[in-house]
């Protein structure tokens, strides 16, 4: 086999405690460039926190990160963001007040101007099925077309990596479906890699190549769909047992 | 690109042709007052114009970038005071200049400083009003005992609450600006600085201000480097207030502790609130209206002008919490689109 390619995003013995509590159990996670990668565990297992130690919103108690080959440790959210990080948020995060087109000209805008904007505006709203929705202000949007114009938003930065905190929660089964769709052709398009959170194990088998289970704070095991879920250590996790 | 497209965009209200008549017909108004007035009501003018100056710094940073500073007239006072002691040590053409110059530049400094170590030290939301008042406050402390000989730099003795006397007028190409003179070049700046204003938070950077003020975290991890944003806005309004303040103090030749006060901090956060925290015209329409009818109540004999002022914020907030520019901007463009099929038009309200 040829040698292993450099991960993308390298963890080492990330810890992060909230008083008693260690939400982050020295977790050691790796990504590759393109791939795409599900982030699954019952609730409390950690999920949220990893996340936001990968973005730089919260600082570890012990630990390192390493992306695009350069320890990113103590860089602020926006200077992790430069360097191809980008993130969508668990609770959809767009700005209420501003219309879908402002939204998306508010990302896009950081790496592109003056009419190749225009252009990047009109190609953005096409692929996420938002053109109808151009000048409706976000507050008005449906839940669905929220998570699709935050996630327009996090991949118009054009990251190495995409993470997305539960894209489809709440979602109907055609939205679902759609989300997946969306992100599979992003991943396919432009080789971005993404990182996902995600409950719903029919979008996370239709999305993930590979598979990483959290429990308790720490990593439980890692591989492809079908093994993970036939793991009985994964069964009784999500059957809410010990194991 | 044309002057509109730069001077409309999202963050402002007034974007149609009939408010761009309006707004003409407004500055020609405003440029044949002194034709009409008498120079005792040219000097007010004058005065409430440069207030809104002041009136405009607050709301740059507070109506669009969510940062309430109680302390604007901190800059104010040390822009007019940083004039007063250029000026009255070099009273020529050049020296008042530099005063100028010096006045705004150092009431800039002082913002820098003062937002530096807020935001990089991540004081936010309350705390920075506190902290920019308790800052305020304390330079009226200082200033307050300031009456000693021993508080002279050169000729200019800071006078303690007795004040700072004898500034010099700003004088600007050989020509001393008192009375008319004075009133067209404070006119000019205001005029200049709304637009200057207006193209700024319809630019770029004007955008990530305003989702900074909505979304602060959001906005970080949209790759914006938030607290870069909020020091630079924050010594823009620090630069405003302290040119407001040599004005002021170009205007009465006078400086006095009471600038730092409570009292005058109060002004600066109730015109903006009346106007519209999110609207550059609201703060300016609104700062000319309560300072004239505030004077009007004291020439009046009135006791209460600010009970009345304070009277009217609440009013506001409990009935137009938006303020009022806004609320009328809502009832105008209601009126015009649900008749007609314009409606496309107002969407980039």
């Amino acid at each position: 086999m040829a040698a292993e390619p450099e991960p993308l995003l390298a963890t080492d013995a990330l810890r992060k405690e909230f008083g008693g509590l260690t939400a982050t159990d020295d977790v050691s996670l790796t990504v590759s460039p393109g791939e795409r990668r599900c982030l699954i565990g019952p609730n409390g297992a950690g999920k949220s926190t990893l996340l936001s130690l990968i973005t730089g919103q919260l600082d570890p108690n012990a630990g390192s990160i390493r992306f695009a080959g350069e320890a990113i440790d103590g860089l602020s959210p926006h200077e992790r963001i430069d360097r191809g990080l980008s993130v969508k948020f668990q609770v959809p995060s767009v700005y209420g007040e501003f219309s879908t087109r402002e939204n998306l000209r508010l990302a896009l805008q950081r790496r592109v101007s003056g009419e190749e904007l225009e252009d990047a505006i009109v190609d953005s709203l096409s692929r996420f099925d938002l053109a109808d929705e151009e000048y409706v202000e976000a507050n008005a949007l449906s839940h669905g077309q929220k998570q699709r114009l935050e996630i327009a938003m996090a991949s118009a930065l054009d990251p190495a990596l995409l993470l997305l905190d539960e894209p489809v929660a709440g979602l109907s089964v055609e939205e679902t479906q759609r989300i997946a769709d969306l992100l599979i052709d992003l991943n396919e398009s432009v080789g971005v890699a993404l990182l996902v959170i995600e409950h719903d194990m029919k979008f996370v088998r239709a999305l993930a190549e590979r598979v990483t289970v959290l429990h308790q704070g720490s990593i439980l095991i890692e591989g492809e769909m079908e093994n993970v879920a036939d793991d009985p250590a994964v069964r009784n996790v999500y059957l809410g047992e010990e194991v | 690109m044309s002057l509109r497209t730069v001077l409309d965009g999202p963050n402002t209200r007034g974007t149609s042709d009939r408010f761009w008549a309006a707004f003409g017909l407004a500055v020609v108004a405003l440029l044949g007052y002194p034709l009409v007035a008498s120079t005792y009501a040219v000097a007010n003018a004058a005065l409430f114009l440069l207030y809104a100056i002041l009136g405009l710094s607050l709301c740059v940073i507070w109506g669009y970038c969510g940062i309430l500073s109680f302390g604007q007239v901190a800059f104010f006072g040390i822009g007019g005071y940083t004039f007063g002691i250029v000026g009255i040590n070099l009273s020529t053409t050049t020296g008042t200049a530099l005063g100028l110059l010096t006045g705004v530049g150092v009431a800039t400094l002082f913002a820098f400083v003062l937002g530096y170590f807020m935001f990089y030290g991540g004081v936010r939301d309350v705390y920075v009003t506190i902290m920019t008042l308790v800052v305020a406050l304390v330079v009226h402390t200082f200033m307050g005992q300031t009456a000693g000989s021993e508080w002279a730099i050169g000729e200019a003795a800071l006078g303690g609450f007795d004040g700072m006397t004898n500034i010099p007028n700003l004088m600007l190409g050989g020509i001393e600006l008192i009375d008319t003179a004075f009133y067209y070049v404070v006119l000019l700046v205001l005029l200049g600085t709304y637009l200057g204003l207006r193209a700024l938070v319809n630019s770029d950077f004007g955008r990530a201000m305003v989702a900074v003020r909505e979304d602060e975290e959001r906005t970080e991890l949209l790759g914006y480097d938030t607290k870069r944003i909020k020091l630079l806005v924050f010594t823009l309004g620090g630069a405003l207030a302290g040119l407001s303040g040599v004005l002021y103090a170009s205007w009465g030749n006078y400086m006095n502790p009471a600038v730092f006060g409570i009292t005058f901090a109060a002004l600066p956060v109730v015109w903006v609130s009346v106007g519209g925290r999110d609207s550059l015209l609201g703060a300016i329409g609104a700062t000319y209206a309560i300072e004239w009818f505030s004077q009007q109540l004291s020439i009046t004999g009135s006791e209460y002008a600010l009970v009345v002022v304070g009277g009217l914020l609440l009013v506001t907030i409990l009935w137009l919490p938006k303020g009022v520019a806004p609320a009328v901007a809502d009832w105008l463009s209601e009126k015009q689109s649900s008749p007609s099929i314009r409606g496309h038009e107002e969407v980039a309200d």
